[in-house]
């Protein structure tokens, strides 16, 4: 019969840059609050670089990173270990970032002129581009921000942040099959738009 | 694998892409691919997305993000700590509470008519007052290219066809002004956007543009909670608005290297800000210790209120959590809606402003309120206490518009100005051009004060001159000088065109003798 897996939170001897994130959590939950500092330092790039993927745009990344950041501060004393840190705080800036996606939505509605005439603006460029070119990161990611969010969101998590099934699964609280299947079509879909590019 | 469905080959290339494919499977789809070259094409346009996708540029890291973050964690935990039980102000108010009832009770049973009639007047001068219904900031949606020309120029657009803006100007010691103003369709309104403004200034590095993102991203807030908007068309202007103007460019100056602080100066100047850095050489200000100095959103502020028929200054607490609540609902269309309607009513109401407006609230005596065609202006006078609020390193003064006229007399032409300067006008044709250029630059000190492009009388303007005496004496001279040089090109034009006879002769002008 093993140990019971009891992790020693008050180890002196290990700095607190170098202990775990579930150690960190628990350090945390006992009171020590200072220890978020190590969690945000180890994960904020990470999360400001998802929304910067997710959002292609500078401006607002470090807004949004904060509110995530914020809503992990006050929701860690009731994380309960069922899944780890940063996919528990890659989920809070996904349903963030949805949430932000939902209000552009209403805001576009609003000037959908402008929008429209923008959008055509950008199939025309790329059009234009070959798939050789210089641009061709451009022009890939230009595609990626076209597609539907339900299947830009897995491509972005497993092409762009590198995280398997079971963790796509964990942070778009869906099936593993559901990622699956959505990657698929996502792909698919990426790769119609990029078939004419290829061809010209 | 002979035969796939498309659905299935999708299935299969995703998997096989991600190496999810089992063993036996991956070298199936392999021998299925080398006999089907269409699918193997695509599937090297996925794997060269995939590639490019994972090697995607990162943003620069941001050395600011922990400090900031901690600032509003902190800003958030002493909020909570204020509802905790044993702190909450509320016991401190009801205790109060309860004893100015008993105090006020006692009083009032002696003297009821002079309570009644104070407590009505009161009432009246609340609902006067004070804004009603929903209140939201006006900018919800600004972006860093508005803070950053707010911070230059002290003006913002208030309704979407442009057509209003809000301004603010900082008069040193004597208070500040908000001024609404209408805006003819050819006056242009001067805009930098963020980039332009890095280029110009030299802030090349990521690092010094993050810093550059911070500031203006943390003023960004502090703006959108400045200007609020109610349901019922009015419109709440924090009263300190002018001062976050100076901060705001203090801040910029502050975070610049010297070379780069002049270069922010030129672009000041070129666009005539309000305000001007004095401390060009002072060293660069660290940005933790600068965004240390910008201060938080305070609970309760002061707010001018403006409504159809009142301005009056209001103290109003200021929830940004719950506002931003309210913008998140998108309940913000009405508002604005109804705000930009307000600016149209106001720009309508000028001249009712400038004989009915009321003026109300605790601190209206230092309101002042002139209107014209164009704007209508708020004058407000510095509190008397100035809290410590943008003590931050102050390295601006405002700019020195135009300089001030005491006292003026006209005699003969000449108007005095005060006692050590004067100023004459005459008529800006081709020899009062030349005498102008020709005026004894060494002798008198002077400036023009309407250009001849766009007046066709031109002033000078003399500034330390020794005596008026000594002054007239020496246009006689100048007078005498002029007409002898006047005759003199005259003579050399006319000359000119005798030579050169292809050319049509122009009738001789006679020289005209300025009138001073």
């Amino acid at each position: 019969m093993g140990k019971p897996a009891v992790i020693n939170i008050n180890n002196a001897n290990i700095p607190h840059e170098e202990k775990s994130d579930d150690s960190l959590i628990m350090l945390f939950q006992s009171g020590e609050k200072d220890v978020f500092r190590h969690l945000v330092k180890r994960y904020q790039e990470k999360v400001r670089n998802l929304i910067f993927s997710i959002f292609n745009e500078s401006d607002i990344v470090d807004d949004l990173a904060q509110e995530v950041f914020i809503k992990a501060y006050e929701g860690l004393p009731n994380f309960r270990f069922q899944s780890t840190f940063y996919t528990w705080l890659y989920r809070i800036a996904v349903n963030r970032s949805r949430d932000e996606m939902r209000r552009r939505k209403v805001r576009r509605f609003f000037t959908f002129q402008n929008v429209e005439s923008s959008s055509n603006l950008k199939i025309e460029n790329l059009v234009t581009t070959t798939f050789d070119d210089e641009n061709v990161k451009e022009t890939i990611e230009q595609s990626l921000n076209k597609l539907p969010e339900k299947y830009r969101m897995p491509i972005i998590l497993k092409d762009i942040d590198g995280l398997s099934y079971d963790e796509i699964a964990d942070v778009l609280e869906c099936e593993v099959g559901t990622v699956k299947s959505r990657l698929s079509r996502g792909r698919a879909m990426l790769k119609e738009m990029l078939k004419p590019l290829v061809t010209n | 694998m002979k035969h796939i469905d498309t659905k299935d080959l999708e299935r299969i290339i995703s998997l096989y892409l991600d190496d999810e494919l089992e063993v036996e499977e991956k070298q199936k789809f392999e021998v299925f691919l080398s006999n089907n070259p269409s699918v193997a094409r695509e599937v090297e346009i996925l794997r060269t997305a995939k590639k490019n996708l994972s090697a995607r540029r990162k943003l620069p890291a941001n050395d600011w993000f922990w400090l900031k973050l901690a600032s509003a964690i902190e800003a958030k935990d002493s909020r909570r700590r204020n509802l905790l039980p044993a702190t909450r102000p509320q016991f401190a108010l009801a205790l109060a509470g309860i004893l100015t009832i008993l105090v006020v009770g006692t009083l009032y049973f002696r003297d009821a008519p002079l309570f009644h009639k104070f407590f009505i007047d009161k009432k009246n001068q609340i609902q006067n007052t004070l804004m009603t219904g929903n209140i939201i900031p006006f900018f919800f949606n600004l972006d860093k290219d508005d803070v950053l020309n707010f911070a230059l120029f002290g003006s913002i657009t208030l309704d979407s066809t442009n057509n209003t803006t809000l301004q603010v100007k900082n008069t040193e010691d004597k208070g500040s002004q908000i001024e609404i103003v209408r805006r003819n369709l050819h006056d242009e309104i001067p805009a930098v956007s963020v980039a332009d403004f890095c280029k110009k200034v030299g802030i090349v590095k990521p690092q010094q543009q993050l810093v550059m993102d911070s500031i203006l991203g943390t003023y960004k807030e502090k703006l959108i909670a400045s200007v609020l908007v109610s349901e019922n068309k009015e419109i709440a202007i924090h009263e300190r608005l002018a001062d976050l103007n100076r901060a705001m460019v203090s801040t910029i100056a502050a975070s610049l290297e010297p070379a780069q602080r002049s270069r922010f100066q030129r672009i000041l100047e070129e666009h005539e800000a309000p305000f001007a850095v004095v401390a060009m050489n002072a060293p660069k200000v660290e940005p933790q210790q600068l965004l240390r100095s910008i201060p938080r959103i305070a609970h309760t502020n002061s707010y001018v209120v403006i409504s159809k028929d009142t301005i009056s200054i209001a103290e109003m607490k200021m929830n940004i959590d719950s506002i931003r609540e309210t913008v998140w609902n998108h309940r913000t269309r009405e508002h604005r809606k109804a705000a930009e309607e307000m600016m149209r009513e106001l720009a309508e109401l000028q001249r009712r402003f400038e004989n009915n407006v009321i003026i109300g609230g605790t601190h209206s005596n230092r309101v002042r309120v002139f209107s014209n065609e164009n704007a209508f202006s708020i004058n407000l006078e510095a509190p008397a206490a100035v809290s410590p609020e943008y003590e931050i390193v102050d390295m601006v003064r405002p700019r020195v518009i135009t300089p001030p006229t005491p006292r003026k007399i006209n005699r003969g032409g000449v108007t005095v100005i005060g006692d050590s300067a004067f100023s004459f006008e005459f008529s800006a044709d081709d020899e009062a051009v030349r005498v102008f250029r020709r005026l004894p630059r060494g002798e008198f000190k002077f400036e023009i004060v309407d250009s001849i492009e766009r007046s066709p009388k031109m002033k000078i303007m003399f500034k330390s001159t020794p005596s008026k005496r000594e002054f007239e004496a020496k246009l006689r001279e100048m007078r005498d000088r002029e007409r002898e040089l006047i005759d003199l090109d005259s003579l050399l034009r006319e000359s000119e065109r005798t030579v050169n006879s292809e050319k049509p002769a122009v009738p001789k002008k006679s020289p005209k003798v300025l009138e001073l």
